[in-house]
């Protein structure tokens, strides 16, 4: 017994506690972090807010990467305007967006995904509502400035700001769309409401903070930055404008329960993974990867759903039929790649593909148990195949096994 | 050679190569339903049938393998071995998904957020085992060597 006391704890626990030299640090993260902006990785921990406060007004410590982003992907034009419209933000009541918050969400959807409601996508001007007043860097997401290092993606979607908006609605607002933009000042206030309680709760005190710090500093060195002479003001009218996502933070559970009406459900991550590696070629795959394939699935299925009910209601049908489906693949050029597997919707014998492989037959039967019956008439011949085929398909099931 | 064969065949290939695998290499039916049923649970009491599941089933999952494979061109000129998020926003953005791109780098990002936090929260374990790292390395090594000596 006390040779199991031994073994047992040996290593994992232990060693769990080894490995932990480098976690300690991380309680000590917003004291490192306002102190030097530098890991971009920290920006995900720490509100959005407070992130791009601090940084706003203390251009000179920026992190390398910052910078090199910063004059890489920056409109020139953004810089040039970023503290009158950073007051103008702050004094304005803060639903004065020009549409209403729902309008102006809608306004970041494509055309194509109008027709449904996604969170998500109110979520990066909502995220960070101070951004707005910042300076042209600190309008990527967090979460752009490790992926998008080259910038390349970032000027792509510059020039596209209808199709992708969300990614640097800051920017655009203040470089090119003065509507989108107090549009979103007033989702910046409203859309707590897509930030999760946590997230912005931890921004209106991160934001405080950095406030303070920001205060603080612009007594010390006010020659520090050129936005320092306007810190002073800035910080008092921040705290303000870090209130209202606080604020928000306690109508925060009646909105989410919103976006939780589209798709709460998730798609197994380790499934995608396997679908995505059944492929010969794909070696790896990252662990974050079949997070990102899920959501781009749950998109994809989210168009093609509510498509395919709109024909439904058309037909003044109740329910969406195979063929409608069908229907709403081949009407869209987007999903020519699904016409494969729709074209054998209407009844045929999936001859196509099936004579086009040896064992067409045995995935076809082990995979629709539904349309067996459909191949035993269709394909005619075997008047006893159904039967048959499955006590095959059993067969070969132990085989492989 | 692979590469010359429609996307939606090879997925079907592995079948034939191991079919007992079968429903590994598809969606859940229960989940994909339920997926779809929230997601009609605005428009009033539209449904989908069972076909019309299994097709939408198939869909998606050619939709992974498209998004997947080319995905794994953009890695594999990148000169990766691993595919990286990166690479499915340039996938996306390529096949004409672009409006896809910020809620998946959204989710990419959540999830970041939630993994930091779980790393968060061994540091905390390691916090408060009160423990100093010497102490607790003494210790692994004590139990390394009984362990040791028991097996030895």
């Amino acid at each position: 017994m006390s040779g199991d006391d031994t073994y047992a704890p040996k290593s994992p626990d232990l060693s769990s506690f080894h490995s932990g030299p480098t976690p300690p640090s991380e309680p000590a993260e917003p004291q490192l972090f306002l102190s030097q902006p530098s890991q971009p990785n920290f920006l995900h921990l720490q509100s959005p807010a407070s992130t791009s406060f601090a940084s706003a007004h203390h251009p000179h410590r920026q992190a390398p990467q910052t910078q090199q982003q910063y004059q890489l992907a920056t409109p020139p034009q953004a810089i040039a305007h970023p503290r009158p419209t950073h007051n103008s933000n702050t004094s304005q009541p803060p639903g004065f967006g020009v549409g209403p918050p729902s309008a102006s969400q809608h306004e970041y959807y494509s055309p194509r995904a109008a027709s449904f409601p996604t969170p998500g996508y109110s979520q990066p001007n909502t995220g960070y509502p101070a951004t707005q007043a910042s300076p042209p860097q600190q309008h990527l997401p967090p979460f752009y400035q490790p992926s998008y290092r080259d910038s390349f993606q970032y000027q792509h979607y510059q020039h596209h700001p209808h199709q992708h908006p969300h990614d640097l609605i800051a920017a655009q607002a203040q470089a090119h769309h003065p509507y989108d933009y107090s549009a979103a000042g007033g989702a910046g206030y409203e859309p707590a409401d897509a930030m999760p309680p946590r997230r912005a709760a931890a921004a209106a005190a991160a934001a405080a903070v950095a406030a303070q710090t920001a205060s603080d500093t612009a007594g010390d060195n006010g020659s520090l930055s050129p936005a320092a002479s306007a810190t002073a003001s800035a910080a008092t009218s921040v705290v303000v404008a870090a209130a209202a996502p606080g604020a928000g933070a306690g109508a925060a559970a009646a909105p989410p329960s919103i976006e939780a009406a589209t798709v709460k459900t998730k798609f197994p991550t380790a499934r995608i993974k396997r679908i995505m590696q059944a492929d010969e070629e794909v070696g790896k795959v990252a662990q974050q990867t079949p997070i990102a394939v899920g959501k781009a699935l749950e998109l994809f299925m989210m168009a093609l759903v509510t498509k395919s009910a709109d024909v439904a209601r058309q037909r003044n049908s109740k329910r969406v039929s195979a063929q409608m489906l069908k229907q709403v693949v081949e009407g869209d050029d987007q999903w020519d790649f699904l016409r494969d597997i729709v074209g054998k919707v209407d009844g045929d014998e999936k001859g196509g593909r099936g004579a086009g492989q040896s064992q067409g037959g045995g995935r076809g039967k082990a995979e629709n148990s539904d349309t067996d019956e459909e191949m035993g008439s269709g394909g005619g011949g075997e008047v006893a195949a159904a039967g048959v085929k499955k006590k095959r398909g059993g067969g070969r099931k132990k085989k492989g096994q | 050679m692979a590469s010359h064969v429609p996307a939606s065949d090879r997925y079907w290939m592995r079948f034939d190569t191991a079919s007992s695998r079968n429903d590994d290499l598809s969606l859940p039916k229960a989940t994909v339903q339920k997926i779809v049923g929230e997601i009609l649970s605005g428009s009033s009491g539209i449904a989908f049938s069972k076909e019309a599941r299994d097709v939408l089933i198939e869909c998606c999952v050619e939709f992974i393998t498209l998004i997947s494979s080319e995905a794994n061109e953009i890695s594999e000129k990148e000169a990766k071995k691993t595919i990286a998020c990166d690479h499915i926003i340039k996938a996306l953005d390529q096949l004409g998904f672009t409006d896809y791109v910020p809620a998946v780098l959204e989710a990419a990002a959540e999830h970041k957020e939630v993994q930091k936090v779980g790393r968060e929260k061994k540091a905390n374990k390691l916090e408060q085992s009160g423990l100093s790292l010497e102490e607790l390395e003494r210790l692994q090594q004590e139990q390394f060597a009984a362990a040791a000596a028991r097996h030895g």
